[in-house]
């Protein structure tokens, strides 16, 4: 009796390990427990202590100057000073998750590995520059601490030395990170990556070969064809790493499918790959993790204009841009039109992998969004805060503009850095606030598609609990995976406070588990192009409606957005705008 | 063994050796394109300037979530201080 009792439970729960989605939940679960070990556990010394003097000096240092004083500036760098990455377990754990770095045209191997005698060469030859940095940043330092005190003796009333002082702070802080730079060239360290490559490579094939065996699938052949997908991964993060690439925006993401794009449609993938093509096992596995970095605590960080910029604009331009492909444009599909929509009005890149994920959306579609998203964030990178300056408007302003519209959110930051370091401060704030809603976009597109869009009219007559169970068999429940770890990170974040959550979140698990990360979505690029066929990607662009759709959207995405950031910080919250220009 | 094999095997009449060339040759191409092409597209573009502006910076501009942007890491906290110590307006209870 009770062997029989003991055979239905273990048959009625087999499905937790036989499907793709609850394994991508099974293994994100894991990796997060061992991250929150990692970090968790090995706090930095006196963490406390320094975040509530840092706290403290701020607050006094606020209280008696109309300024940044220099105390305030040096109290909040010790509390940003304070990382869970310097721990040594943490760093030696995430030395492995390195991928390729970054080379110049004149030294590619550079990506890979630096030698010992290559290294001292380079510290030496840059040391006499930060020894030279160094000591600017000193001599700034004392002109910011003679200005300040001439502001003090006036009892900060004289405006004209408040501004010098402001002047002499700001040239110190410029200087300071000069040095900061210059030090760190100056102290170059060897490495090779292709070592802990190797070890990496392993670990993963392993761990989603496992997998693989109780999906019903055959381990040895996963594991033989795993090293091929992951040195596409590898070449792709090797081609992202040329500094022009960066700086056009060109990632590892375009990389891993043209290079497998090149395989498949010149001598075709070769069979024995196949078994580790496997797009939606690392996309899904990818965004478990994710789920852990979607902070719902981080949505308030810059107040109600915030909000309003991103969680009222942003919806209303995926949904008017969704109404519009389907019913103006007429797109021959719903889930490339979704998966363009979420692409363009939230989040670029990370946006269209949590969409396409959910509602299902084939390889080809999450390509050509990817591709439309990064030839445009390219040029709109550039060409906007070049708008901005000739049209001479607010660097908040500006910057809200930027973070609202530019898909990636490294194209926000160079885009901000173009414009100035305020503007740059509010474009990442508020694309970073934007990042956090694609939790809540990838659950409402994956309940929309199973109420309304994948509906069986065959079973439309079915009582409310069949219909619901229908409903949850086309629920992709590893949605539920990313969701559930965006809430408890929630949770846990709310627990430390901001400041404890900044150093063991922010500066720790987040950070470590974006390295990992890199590598799952290179595997899912890399597995897409290994498995597109040209002629059909080129039938999705057909009429180039998607680039139609793309342009139409982001167009009125510019203009809402501008409209909205206008009234929120020149309007109704000049003064949050004049905070953030402090 | 078998998959090696199958990968190396060259069918009748050399039709897949024309094919393992455009593989490389396709694979030097975009090798060229970022190592020559890129830089040169960046002058031809009148991007050099911020391009330069952005490689200096080492801002990841491709980066598309912002957990993978390390700059990111600075600027939240910055943000965070300003709006919550602001000098000269705690005074006045702002």
């Amino acid at each position: 009796m009770s062997n029989s009792t003991s055979d239905n439970t273990k048959s009625k729960y087999s499905f937790l390990l036989k499907f793709e989605d609850y394994w991508a939940i099974w293994l994100g679960a894991i990796i997060l427990i061992f991250s929150m070990f990692l970090f968790f556990a090995n706090p930095p010394a006196n963490m406390d202590k320094i975040i509530a003097d840092s706290n403290a000096t701020m607050q006094a240092e606020a209280e008696r100057a109309p300024f940044k004083t220099i105390a305030w500036i040096e109290a909040s760098d010790k509390k940003a000073g304070l990382k869970g990455t310097s721990a040594p377990a943490a760093k030696s754990v995430s030395n492995y998750f390195a991928t390729p770095g970054t080379w110049s045209s004149d030294n590619p191997l550079k990506s890979f590995y630096l030698s010992s005698s290559d290294a001292k060469a380079k510290s030496e030859a840059s040391a006499e520059k930060y020894e030279k940095a160094k000591a600017a940043a000193s001599e700034a330092k004392a002109l910011a601490v003679q200005a300040e005190k001439a502001a003090e003796a006036a009892g900060f009333q004289d405006s004209a030395l408040n501004q010098e002082a402001k002047t002499q702070i700001a040239a110190w802080q410029k200087a300071k990170a000069d040095a900061s730079k210059a030090k760190t060239s100056a102290e170059t360290k060897p490495y090779n990556r292709v070592s802990t490559m190797i070890p990496l490579m392993i670990v993963l094939a392993l761990m989603f070969g496992v997998g693989k065996r109780f999906m019903g699938e055959s381990m040895g052949k996963f594991l033989m064809a795993f090293p091929a997908v992951f040195i596409v991964a590898a070449l792709a993060f090797f081609l992202g790493g040329h500094e022009f690439a960066k700086a056009w925006g060109l990632e590892y993401v375009m990389w891993a499918i043209l290079l497998g794009f090149l395989i498949s449609n010149t001598i075709g993938t070769p069979k024995w790959i196949m078994p580790a093509v496997q797009t939606e096992y690392y996309i899904k596995t990818g965004l478990v993790l994710l789920g852990a970095t979607i902070l719902i605590n981080k949505m308030m960080i810059i107040g109600i204009p915030g909000v309003f910029v991103t969680w009222v604009v942003t919806p209303i331009v995926l949904i008017t841009t969704f109404w519009f492909g389907q019913k103006i444009l007429k797109m021959p599909s719903p889930t490339l039109n979704m998966v363009i929509s979420a692409d363009m009005s939230v989040s670029g890149v990370s946006a269209a992998i949590s969409a396409a994920a959910a509602c299902r959306a084939k390889k080809e579609e999450l390509t050509l969004a990817v591709g439309i998203s990064i030839t445009f964030t390219a040029i709109m990178m550039v060409a906007m805060p070049l708008m901005i300056k000739a049209l001479g408007l607010n660097p908040v302003l500006g910057g809200a503009w930027i973070g609202g519209t530019v898909d990636s959110t490294g194209a926000v930051v160079a885009a901000g850095e173009i414009l100035g370091p305020v503007a740059r401060d509010v474009a990442a704030t508020i694309k970073m606030i934007q990042n956090i809603m694609i939790g809540l976009m990838a659950f409402c597109i994956a309940a929309y598609w199973a109420l309304k869009v994948d509906v069986d009219s065959s079973k439309a007559d079915l009582k409310v609990s069949s219909a619901m169970r229908e409903i949850w068999n086309r629920f992709p429940k590893f949605v539920l995976g990313f969701l559930g770890a965006s809430v408890v990170f929630t949770l846990i974040y709310s627990g430390m406070g901001t400041d404890g959550a900044n150093v063991l979140i922010d500066n720790g698990t987040s950070k470590f588990l974006g390295s990992l990360q890199k590598w799952f979505f290179a595997l899912a690029f890399a597995s897409i192009g290994l498995s597109t066929n040209f002629r059909e990607l080129a039938k999705y662009f057909k009429g180039g409606k998607p680039a139609i759709l793309y342009v139409c959207g982001q167009s009125f995405n510019i203009a809402l957005t501008f409209t909205m950031a206008y009234i929120m910080f020149m309007k109704v919250f000049p003064g949050i705008t004049a905070s953030l220009m402090q | 063994m078998v998959a090696i094999r199958e990968f190396l095997s060259i069918p009748g009449k050399g039709f897949k050796i024309s094919k393992s060339i455009s593989l490389v040759l396709s694979l030097v191409t975009l090798y060229l394109f970022v190592s020559v092409g890129l830089p040169f597209l960046s002058n031809v573009s009148g991007f050099s300037k911020e391009h330069q502006l952005i490689i200096d910076e080492k801002i990841e501009a491709g980066a598309w979530f912002y957990i993978f942007v390390e700059q990111i890491r600075d600027i939240e906290p910055r943000v965070t201080n300003s709006l919550k110590y602001t000098p000269g307006m705690l005074k006045d209870g702002q």
